[in-house]
């Protein structure tokens, strides 16, 4: 069957490139969530560090994201949805934990400004917005940590 | 308490129920050609939408709503705005992924 009109999906090549370009950012973005977390669990949190990896985590994370939107459609068509796609009929788990992904990666995109303002103004935070601010960063980490593992894990069903 | 921080929060709290009413009434703006449908030929007007990013999309601008109305709330309002931030996560959270994991795992 053949696609027309379909502006959004890629030929399997370029997909196959921009899936790479998409590990590299989450790849980096998942440094740059880890060290800012790492950083909160310590006793003294230097604040420029804290702010500058949080800095680094608003512009990795929006960008891997970014890349992610654009090569979902292939993923839709090419792999998951038939006629093409094959992944809904023989790995319906795979596709339910990737839409849980794509649910938990929105909303830790909008949780981003929460987490860089507060960074950002470590020392003028009370003691209400700071432990706010650690419960927010591990579920900002848990749900990056859950979409780099997920997407990696459909990747690979997908494969193989 | 911090008002950007307010704001940052309040705009979360409007984002999670908009995003998933979309989700819950099936009803999100279309971006044709390339964040909305895509046209299959056969059978002819089949479409397949991309729901997740119309529902972020509308989302999004109920947020940024949201983050400049927190930014215009008194401080105080943040004792209010931090525990209604976790109450929403949690039942946007347990909606959303119940919903795909009845819908796709468990089915």
């Amino acid at each position: 069957m053949c696609i027309f009109a379909s502006f959004g999906v890629f030929p399997t090549a370029l997909a196959w490139a921009l899936l790479m370009v998409h590990l590299l950012l989450a790849a980096f973005a998942l440094g740059a969530v880890t060290h800012h977390w790492w950083l909160l669990l310590r006793r003294s949190v230097p604040p420029p560090l804290l702010a500058r990896y949080a800095k680094w985590m608003a512009i990795g994370y929006p960008l891997a994201l970014l890349v992610g939107v654009l090569i979902y459609p292939s993923y839709n068509v090419l792999v998951r949805k038939p006629p093409i796609g094959v992944l809904e009929a023989t790995h319906r788990w795979a596709v339910g934990l990737f839409e849980i992904k794509e649910h938990l990666g929105t909303v830790a995109l909008v949780m981003l400004p929460w987490l860089v303002l507060s960074a950002r103004r470590y020392t003028q935070l009370s003691r209400l917005e700071r432990v706010n601010y650690l419960v927010a960063t591990w579920v900002f980490t848990i749900f990056v940590y859950y979409a780099f593992v997920t997407g990696g894990l459909v990747t690979a069903v997908k494969s193989y | 308490m911090n008002k950007s921080i307010n704001g940052a929060i309040l705009g979360l709290v409007l984002f999670l129920p908009t995003y998933c009413l979309c989700f819950w009434f099936d009803r999100m703006p279309k971006f044709y050609p390339l964040l909305g449908e895509l046209h299959f030929i056969a059978p002819p007007g089949k479409h397949i939408a991309v729901k997740f990013v119309g529902s972020a999309l509308v989302g999004i601008v109920a947020g940024l709503i949201g983050f400049g109305i927190g930014r215009c709330l008194p401080d105080r309002a943040g004792k209010v705005l931090h525990p209604l931030v976790w109450a929403m996560m949690i039942a946007a959270g347990s909606y959303l992924i119940g919903r795909e994991t009845v819908e796709y795992i468990l089915h």
